[in-house]
């Protein structure tokens, strides 16, 4: 999946003659933690976080008054090195860039101009996406052997019960000769399909673990 | 016996029927009141004919391309691409001859029992046809066509005016009415459920919580496989009396799913009768304290119609209309009249003792579903503890 399919568009920013107070504002009606700053033609100059902003900001067990804090221009102390990402990167990359610079927001930018943004948020967003599971579905694990030799079977046993498949993923299994098969199908009752798996000797894993205590000495 | 609670019927809802052994069956609904008609605790004046919900009603909380799909579908079964996109003709909705009408009536009915509460006729009303929990605003969804609880919300807050909290404990995450309100700070669902794991629809996590002005207005607490008894009630009670005291509702729907009971054949909760004695209690309760009493009861998820649906469903009744807990025998009628019908022995007494199985992990399952009431509540609880 490209960068462009998944950042935010309508981004909220900040201008060169913004102050802290207002940044405080849109962070607190916006429920938002990050901040692109932009020039007048959109060209992005800077970046802010709410937690810049209250490392500034006076404690409130401060008693003496700091107005002088809340009109300091953003410009002064924003963030001015910062990571840019492009619209044609790749999801996983930017994953990557996310765990490797510890990064809580993304700025992806076209020559200099601001075109979106990608935060954690849209990172985890994607992920549910990519399994399939903010579509109403039962998911089914099948534990295979890791050729998934057998996934042309399991479809062909899914299309005759007339099953509609909403996604399929693989993850790894605890014994690395083995991979789980995950398979998010479209409906509320998936009785007649786990029994004719079962029949099949699929390995299907269904919450019983939790009767037997099987993963307690995994 | 007091008889200001009504009790919602209608032949027609029996015709809600997709297909010969699909597992939704609006049989258990006349089988309910068989058993408090045959056991003295219903009356005739307690038993209301519903009206047919009108287009209007419906596009409350549905599109009208999907209406028209719907309508077209009640007398045409060949699949198209516009069936296919409101989810017509899926293993879980496929049409049937007179869908429209057979899911209207159980719309109209919701919107009556709403009409009786809140023109003072009296405050309790049920509709054990309705509850159907997974319609979506454009698509049929998980045995659900149309949504007469996002309808019937949609309903009392334009006409009413009224804080709505919404409490869905089916065995399934109650996706479609969360996502209907999913960003308003007037109505409140909370779901209490099997997590989505090895379950339908997949969804209900924790974290969804609502958003823009409905942020910190929906609850979810999805619940390991197995949590049995009592873990399910001690639960339930928390999070609905807190959510109720935090959200101060003026009406409260209950959507009364029993397919959390270890006899139902989708879901792994594995409960005894007595999660559905207690709840009626609790949904009693709290509309008297924040209501004026007004509570209106549906149906929901029950998919062992015989063992299981007909006693669980009586309770809300006698809760209602404070009549108590049955205890003893089942009337010999019920039994003789019921149970040629069915191969599963029906049972004898209201309240049988039921072997609970062992769970290994039991320990294990109570501390996790602590710990997702905890995640689920504590914005409001540190809300209360400031007060
Ligand atoms: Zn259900
Ligand atoms: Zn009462």
């Amino acid at each position: 999946m490209l960068v462009e399919k998944m950042m935010s568009k309508d981004v909220i920013v900040l201008s060169l003659d913004s102050t802290v107070s207002d940044a405080i504002l849109l962070f607190d009606m916006k429920k938002i933690k990050h901040l692109p700053v932009v020039d007048s033609e959109n060209n992005l100059i800077g970046i802010i976080t709410d937690k810049d902003i209250k490392d500034v900001c006076p404690s409130i067990f401060c008693n003496k008054n700091h107005t002088e804090i809340f009109e300091t221009k953003i410009t002064n102390i924003m963030q001015k090195t910062f990571e840019v990402g492009h619209q044609l990167d790749f999801v996983e990359d930017v994953a990557e860039l996310f765990l490797e610079k510890k990064l809580t927001c993304l700025p992806i930018v076209k020559q200099g101009k601001l075109m979106g943004i990608i935060t954690e948020t849209d990172l985890l967003q994607t992920l549910v996406k990519l399994t399939g599971a903010h579509k109403p579905s039962t998911q089914l694990e099948i534990k295979v052997q890791n050729n998934l030799n057998d996934l042309p079977h399991i479809i062909s046993l899914l299309h005759s019960h007339c099953t509609e498949v909403i996604s399929i993923l693989t993850y790894p299994d605890t014994d690395i000769n083995y991979k789980i098969l995950s398979i998010r199908i479209n409906t509320m009752n998936p009785i007649e399909i786990l029994s004719s798996l079962k029949s099949n000797s699929y390995n299907v894993l269904t919450p019983s673990e939790l009767i037997e205590g099987r993963f307690e000495h995994d | 016996m007091t008889s200001n609670s009504v009790f919602f019927y209608s032949s027609e809802f029996l015709t809600y029927k997709f297909n010969k052994g699909h597992p939704f069956d609006q049989l258990r609904v006349l089988l309910t009141l068989d058993l408090l008609k045959k056991s003295q605790y219903i009356n005739e004046e307690n038993i209301r004919t519903p009206r047919e919900a009108t287009d209007e009603d419906l596009l409350l909380a549905h599109s009208n391309e999907y209406i028209q799909s719907i309508k077209r579908a009640s007398d045409n079964n060949a699949s198209d691409d516009d069936f296919l996109l409101h989810g017509i003709n899926s293993e879980d909705t496929p049409s049937f001859k007179n869908m429209d009408k057979a899911s209207r009536v159980i719309v109209g009915a919701t919107l009556d029992a709403v009409d009786y509460v809140m023109t003072n006729e009296g405050c309790h009303a049920m509709n054990l046809g309705g509850g159907l929990h997974h319609a979506h605003r454009s698509k049929a969804s998980g045995f659900c066509i149309y949504n007469d609880i996002s309808i019937a919300i949609e309903y009392i807050t334009r006409k009413y005016g009224l804080r709505v909290l919404y409490i869905d404990t089916d065995a399934h995450h109650g996706d479609g009415v969360q996502w209907n309100f999913y960003d308003r700070s007037d109505v409140c669902t909370v779901s209490i459920h099997e997590t989505g794991r090895y379950l339908y629809p997949g969804t209900g996590a924790v974290n969804e919580r609502g958003k823009g002005n409905g942020y910190g207005y929906c609850f979810n607490v999805p619940l390991d496989a197995y949590t049995q008894d009592e873990s399910f009630i001690k639960t339930c009670n928390e999070v609905i009396s807190e959510v109720a005291e935090f959200f101060q509702p003026d009406i409260i729907i209950t959507q009364n799913g029993v397919d959390a009971h270890h006899l139902d054949p989708l879901t792994h909760l594995s409960t005894s009768m007595k999660p559905f004695i207690e709840l009626p209690f609790i949904a009693h309760e709290l509309a008297h304290k924040y209501c004026k009493g007004r509570w209106i009861a549906l149906g929901g998820g029950g998919y062992d119609i015989w063992r299981v649906v007909p006693r669980a469903w009586s309770y809300i009744w006698t809760t209602m209309t404070d009549q108590g807990i049955p205890i003893r025998d089942l009337p010999e009628s019920w039994i003789k009249d019921w149970q040629p019908m069915t191969k599963n022995k029906l049972p004898s007494l209201w309240h049988e003792d039921e072997e609970v199985s062992f769970i290994a992990r039991k320990k294990d399952i109570e501390e996790k579903n602590e710990m997702t009431v905890q995640k689920c509540l504590q914005y409001i609880r540190n809300e209360l503890k400031r007060q």
